[in-house]
C-alpha cells in the first residue's frame, strides 16, 4: 500500500472508524421500527357470481400433488369457461418457507397452499373466509373439516375464530404394512401396543427392518397410542397454556429411542429422507412404514405386497384410536385480486366432481359433501384402506393435526434436528420434549 | 545439481493431487449416465449409458431459460463493475482527487465482508425497490459488492502508469476523457480482461444472492438453480449428477477455452492482494 | 506499490504544476458511480443489519425494539454459539490444511521439469475455483453416501466396518464437510505457491545447498519466508471462504443431522427466513462480520509490514 507514517495512518483509521460509527448512530436513531406495512387489501365485495369477463388466477401449490391440481383446474375450467388458471407449483418445503412473502407481496397469488398460519393472521395477511363460508354454505360441512382453520384474532389459537383456509383433501399418517412379510414372521396384526413391539421384535430377530418412516409421525403416534391424544391437540391448536411435557410424552420419546437402539427402526432413521424410506420399503426393506396417505397411490402401483394400511395400536385393546390428519390447506391471500373465483374454484373442489378428482388422482380422502364413487377402488386397496381408516378414527374423534403444524418453525428448526440429537443419542428423552416445549413457548410472543 | 528421484516424486506429487482434484467431477458424470432414479454402487461405467439423463436435466431444469437468466445477471454486472471500477481507480490512482485515501480506505474496508452479514436487509431492501424476482435484485447488490475489490485493482493500475504519458497528452490539450480513453485504455486492457473474468466468475456462480431474493429458479444463476433441483430430485441421484454436469458445463467450457487468462486472472487477482 | 518515493514525490509537484487543482474537484464525479453502488448495496444494507438486531421483528409485521436481548440469546443459544465454534473447524479444513498442503505440493512438485505437465496440472487443479460450489457439493454428497464411492472403497478393500453415512453422522458430518472445502482450495493454494516459488531468487537455494542445508531446512530457510505474501494472500481468501461457507452447507447437509454441521450463513438465512426472527439473525450476522474483522484484518496489516 502507500507509504505513510505510522501516525497517519492511525488517525485515519480512526477518523475512519469514527465516522462509520457516526454514520451508523444516525441511521439508528433515525429510523423508527422497522416493518409494519402490509399492503392494502384488496376490499373487491364477496360473491358467488362469476361474471362472463375472461379473469386469470394464480394458484400456487405444492409439486408433489401437481397430478392433482391439474387435473382440478382442469375441470373447474371445464365448469367455469371465463377463467383461467394459472398453476404453479414449488417444492413443499420451499413453498411453505417463502409463503408469508408470498402473501405480503403486491404481486400475491389468489390461492396459495399453507400448511400452517405461522404469523399470517396476526399480519393480516389472509382473507377472512367466513363471507365466503356462508355465501357458498361451507358451513354445513362437518366441523372436524373447518376446525384446523378456524382461528382465533391471536392468530393461533384454533378451533374457534374466524375461517381462513379450506383443504382440499385430507391426507391422513398411519402405517404402511407389508402384508407378506408380516404373515412370513407367523405373527397377528398387533392390537396393543405392546404386541406391537413384540412383532417389532420378531422381525429383527428374522434379520429384518421392522419399521421404517417418518421418526417424528412415530413420536405423535406414539403420544397419541398412549393417551396424550387431548394434550396434543390442545398443544398444536396453541390453547392457553397447552404444555407437550407431559410423563406420556417422555414414554414416547424413550420407546421412540429403545426402538432405535434395539435396530427396530433402522440406523439412519432419523436422518433419510421419505422418498428414500419408501422406496426402501417397496423393496421389502421393512415391514412397516409409517408416513403419510399420500403414498398409498405408489403403494398400490408397486409391485410385491399385497399391502396394508393400520394405524399404531392404541396402548389397551380397544382404546380410542386417533391419528393425524390436516387437509390440503388451501388459504387466500388479503390483497388477492381475485378473491371471488378463487372462493369458487375452493368450493368446485368441495363438491363431487372435485372430491371424485381427489381421490381419483390425488389418493387423498376429500372434504366437503357430496356424492362419491367408489366402485373403482377394487383396484387400489391400500388406497382404500386409508379411507376406511379415516373414516374410522374419524368416528373416534381421533383426528388431530401434525405437532409440526403448532408454530411456523416447529417441523424444520425443532422436530427434525431434535429427533436426530434424540435418536443419535445426544440428548436424553426428558431433554428432547422439554426442548419442544421451550422452542414452543418461545414462540408464544 | 538435479536429483532424478526429486524429479519424479515430484511428479507423482503432481499426478496425485490432479487425480484427487478430477476425481470428484469424473464420478459425478459417471455416476449421471446410470439409469435414473438408481443408486450405483461406486465407480463403475455403467453397462448402457444413460445419456438421456442429460436430456431430462436439460429439460426439467428449463436449461435454455436458465442460462438466459444468468446471462442477462453477467451482462447486467459485469459491464457496468468493470466502468465504475474504471472511473474510480482513474480517479483514485491517477487524478489523486482529494481525500483519495480516506475514500480508497473506505472502499477497503468492503473487500472481507460477506454477503451473509448484509443478506437480510439486501432482501428487504430488493422488496422495497421491487427487485424482488427479478435478475435486478442480484445485478444491483452484486455490482455494489464488486466495487471494494474493482477499485482496489484499478487504482492500483492506474498509479503504475508512469505520469509522463497523461502530462504528455495533457500538455497537448487533451481533457481527461480523452487521456482516460487514448492513453491509458489500451496500456489497461490485460487488466480489464482479468478484472472482467473475475467478475464474470463472481456473477455466473453467485449462489446466495440468487436463492434467497429470487424464488422462480429458472430466473436465478445456474449455482442458485441448483439448490430449486436438488429439493425437488434429491432422491434422484443420477438426474442430480446429470443437472449438476449441466449446470457446470458453461463455466466448465468457458475456463478450457480461456484457461491461461482465467489462471493468470485469479493469480494476478490474489497476488495484488 | 513499486514506485520508489521519490518519483511521485516528483508526480505530485507536475501535477500541481501542470494541472490547476481546480480540475481534480469534477474529477470526484467519476468516483460517483462507483460509490453510489457500494454506499447503496453495501454500506447501506450493514448498517440496517446492526438496526435489525436491536428490534424483535417477523419481517412482516411492527418491529418491537429489544435492544441488547438479541445479543445475549447469541452468546447463550447452544444452537448459535456452537455455529460460530463450527466456523473455528471450518477453518482448519478450509485454511490450515490446504495451505500446509499447497506448501508441500508445491515444494515437490517444482522439482518437476516437465512444463506440459504443468500446464495442464494448473488447469486442473484450477477447477475447484471455477465451478459453483454448489455442483461440488452434489458430487461429494453422492461420494459421502451410504452406499457412495468411499463407503464403497473402503468395503473392497475390507475396511467396511470404517464405512457410513458420513453426512448423517453426527461426529463426522462436520470434517466430511470440512474436507470438501480443503479439497477446493488446495489447488488454488498449490498453483499460487508455485508461482510464488518461482520469484524466487534461485541464488537462494543455491547458498542454501552449498551450505550443506537438507531439503526440510532449505523449505523454512528459503521457501517459506520467500511465500510470505502468498501465504498472507492464501489465508485471506480462504479464511473468507470458511467464514462464509454457505454454498457447502446449505447444499449438503443444512446443517444437520441434528446442529452439528450449521454454520453461521446458513443459520442467518433460516433465522430470518424460515424462522421469522430477523432481529435475532441480524445480531448474529453482526457477529459473524466481527468476527470477520477481528481474523482478517490483522492479516492484512501482517502483509503490510515489510
Amino acid at each position: 500500500m502507500t507509504s505513510m507514517s505510522g501516525h497517519d495512518s492511525l488517525r485515519r483509521r480512526s477518523a475512519l472508524a469514527a465516522a462509520s460509527a457516526l454514520v451508523t448512530a444516525v441511521a439508528l436513531a433515525a429510523c423508527g421500527a422497522p416493518g409494519g406495512t402490509t399492503p392494502e387489501t384488496g376490499g373487491v365485495p364477496v360473491s358467488t357470481e362469476i361474471g362472463p369477463d375472461p379473469v386469470m388466477i394464480s394458484v400456487r401449490v405444492n409439486a408433489d400433488q401437481e397430478a392433482m391440481w391439474a387435473a382440478l383446474v382442469e375441470g373447474f375450467q371445464a365448469d367455469y369457461p371465463s377463467v383461467t388458471v394459472d398453476l404453479e407449483t414449488e417444492a413443499f418445503d420451499t413453498l411453505q418457507q417463502n409463503a408469508p412473502r408470498y402473501l405480503a407481496s403486491t404481486d400475491a397469488p389468489d390461492l396459495l397452499r399453507l400448511a400452517a398460519p405461522g404469523d399470517t393472521v396476526v399480519d393480516g395477511l389472509l382473507l377472512d373466509l367466513d363471507p365466503y363460508a356462508e355465501a357458498w354454505g361451507w358451513d354445513a360441512f362437518p366441523a372436524s373439516q373447518l376446525e384446523q382453520w378456524t382461528i382465533e384474532d391471536n392468530g393461533r389459537t384454533k378451533g374457534t375464530g374466524t375461517l381462513y383456509g379450506l383443504g382440499a383433501g385430507f391426507g391422513l399418517v398411519g402405517l404402511y404394512v407389508n402384508e407378506a412379510e408380516l404373515a412370513a414372521l407367523g405373527v397377528e396384526e398387533p392390537t396393543t401396543l405392546d404386541e406391537f413391539e413384540a412383532v417389532l421384535a420378531a422381525a429383527h430377530d428374522a434379520g429384518k427392518v421392522a419399521l421404517s418412516g417418518d421418526v417424528t409421525y412415530l413420536f405423535q403416534g406414539l403420544m397419541q397410542s398412549l393417551g396424550a391424544t387431548e394434550t396434543v391437540r390442545d398443544w398444536v391448536n396453541n390453547v392457553e397454556g397447552a404444555d407437550l411435557d407431559v410423563p406420556a410424552a417422555v414414554e414416547a420419546a424413550e420407546t421412540l429411542t429403545r426402538w432405535h437402539e434395539e435396530g427396530y427402526l433402522a440406523s439412519d432413521a432419523a436422518t433419510t429422507d421419505a422418498g428414500t424410506a419408501f422406496g426402501r420399503f417397496l423393496e421389502g426393506g421393512s415391514v412397516f412404514f409409517a408416513h403419510g396417505s399420500w403414498f398409498a397411490g405408489g403403494v398400490d402401483q408397486a409391485g410385491g405386497g399385497p399391502y396394508g394400511f393400520t394405524i399404531l395400536p392404541p396402548e389397551e385393546a380397544g382404546a380410542p384410536v386417533a391419528t393425524m390428519s390436516a387437509s390440503n390447506s388451501m388459504v387466500i391471500p388479503a390483497n388477492a385480486e381475485h378473491p371471488n373465483e378463487a372462493a369458487a374454484f375452493l368450493d368446485w373442489i368441495q363438491r363431487d366432481v372435485g372430491r371424485q378428482v381427489i381421490v381419483d388422482v390425488g389418493g387423498l380422502a376429500p372434504g366437503g359433501l357430496g356424492d362419491l364413487d367408489t366402485s373403482a377402488l377394487t383396484d387400489r386397496p391400500v388406497f382404500a384402506a386409508t379411507l376406511a381408516t379415516f373414516e374410522r378414527v374419524s368416528a373416534d374423534d381421533g383426528i388431530v393435526d401434525f405437532l409440526g403444524n403448532a408454530t411456523a418453525a416447529m417441523t424444520s428448526a425443532t422436530l427434525v434436528p431434535q429427533s436426530q440429537l434424540l435418536l443419535g443419542g445426544r440428548i436424553s428423552p426428558e431433554e428432547f420434549v422439554a426442548t419442544l416445549q421451550a422452542d414452543y413457548e418461545a414462540s408464544q410472543r | 545439481m538435479h536429483n532424478r528421484l526429486r524429479e519424479t516424486v515430484g511428479l507423482l506429487v503432481l499426478v496425485l493431487m490432479s487425480l484427487a482434484t478430477l476425481i470428484p467431477f469424473v464420478v459425478m458424470f459417471v455416476t449421471a449416465l446410470h439409469p435414473a432414479g438408481s443408486s450405483p454402487a461406486g465407480f463403475a461405467w455403467p453397462d448402457e449409458p444413460h445419456w438421456e439423463n442429460f436430456g431430462r436435466a436439460f429439460v426439467d431444469s428449463d436449461f435454455v431459460v436458465l442460462a438466459g437468466s444468468s446471462a442477462t445477471i453477467v451482462l447486467g454486472v459485469v459491464p457496468a463493475a468493470l466502468l465504475f471500477a474504471t472511473l474510480g481507480g482513474f480517479a483514485l490512482g491517477h487524478v489523486r482527487v482529494p481525500g483519495s485515501t480516506p475514500i480508497f480506505l473506505v472502499f477497503l474496508l468492503g473487500l472481507t465482508i460477506p454477503f451473509e452479514a448484509a443478506i437480510v436487509p439486501l432482501y428487504y431492501q430488493a422488496q422495497d425497490l421491487g427487485t424482488l424476482n427479478t435478475p435486478w435484485a442480484v445485478i444491483l447488490p452484486l455490482i455494489g459488492w464488486l466495487m471494494p475489490f474493482g477499485i482496489f485493482w484499478m487504482r492500483g493500475q492506474f498509479a503504475a502508469i508512469p505520469a509522463e504519458l497523461a502530462e504528455a497528452a495533457h500538455l497537448d490539450g487533451a481533457s481527461s476523457v480523452q487521456v482516460l480513453r487514448y492513453v491509458h485504455l489500451p496500456l489497461l486492457t490485460p487488466a480489464l480482461v482479468t478484472l472482467g473474468l473475475l467478475q464474470f466468475l463472481t456473477a455466473w456462480n453467485n449462489f446466495l444472492l440468487s436463492i434467497v431474493l429470487i424464488d422462480d429458479p429458472s430466473r436465478r444463476t445456474m449455482a442458485g438453480a441448483l439448490a430449486a433441483f436438488q429439493g425437488e430430485h434429491s432422491v434422484d441421484v443420477p438426474l442430480m449428477c446429470a443437472a449438476a454436469v449441466l449446470l457446470m458445463a458453461p463455466t466448465l467450457l468457458v475456463f478450457l477455452l480461456l484457461q491461461r487468462h482465467f489462471v493468470k486472472a485469479v493469480l494476478a487477482g490474489a497476488v495484488k492482494g | 506499490m513499486s514506485t520508489p518515493p521519490a518519483r511521485r514525490g516528483r508526480r505530485s509537484r507536475v501535477a500541481l504544476r501542470g494541472r490547476p487543482a481546480l480540475r481534480r474537484l469534477p474529477a470526484l464525479l467519476w468516483l460517483l458511480p462507483a460509490a453510489i453502488a457500494y454506499a447503496t448495496f453495501v454500506l447501506y444494507p450493514l448498517t440496517q443489519t446492526v438496526r435489525y438486531s436491536l428490534y424483535d421483528w417477523n419481517g412482516i409485521g411492527q418491529a418491537v425494539w429489544v435492544g441488547a436481548a438479541n445479543y445475549v440469546t447469541v452468546v447463550t443459544d447452544p444452537t448459535l454459539y456452537e455455529s460460530l465454534v463450527h466456523t473455528i473447524v471450518l477453518i482448519v479444513f478450509f485454511s490450515f490444511v490446504p495451505i500446509t498442503a499447497g506448501l508441500v505440493a508445491a515444494t515437490f512438485i517444482r522439482d518437476a521439469r516437465s512444463v506440459r505437465a504443468a500446464g495442464a496440472a494448473r488447469t486442473i487443479l484450477f477447477l475447484p475455483q471455477i465451478v459453483p460450489l454448489a455442483a461440488a457439493a452434489i458430487a461429494w454428497t453422492w461420494l459421502y453416501a451410504d452406499d457412495g464411492l468411499i463407503n464403497g472403497v473402503l468395503r473392497a478393500v475390507g475396511a467396511g466396518g470404517l464405512a457410513r453415512p458420513w453426512l448423517a453422522d453426527f461426529d463426522t458430518a462436520l470434517p466430511a464437510v470440512g474436507l470438501v472445502g480443503s479439497w477446493a482450495m488446495v489447488g488454488f493454494c498449490t498453483v499460487l505457491f508455485l508461482a510464488g516459488i518461482g520469484r524466487i531468487d534461485a541464488s537462494l537455494y543455491e547458498a542454501a545447498r552449498l551450505d550443506g542445508a537438507s531439503g526440510v531446512q532449505e523449505f523454512f530457510a528459503v521457501t517459506l519466508p520467500g511465500l510470505r505474501h502468498e501465504i498472507l494472500v492464501c489465508a485471506t481468501v480462504t479464511l473468507i471462504g470458511a467464514i462464509a461457507s454457505f454454498d457447502l452447507v446449505y447444499m449438503m447437509t443444512g446443517g444437520g443431522p441434528g446442529f452439528s454441521t450449521m454454520v453461521p450463513g446458513v443459520q442467518i438465512v433460516r433465522l430470518a427466513f424460515t424462522e421469522g426472527r430477523v432481529g435475532l439473525a441480524s445480531a448474529l450476522a453482526v457477529v459473524l462480520l466481527v468476527i470477520v474483522l477481528l481474523v482478517v484484518l490483522p492479516l492484512q496489516r501482517l502483509g503490510r509490514e515489510r
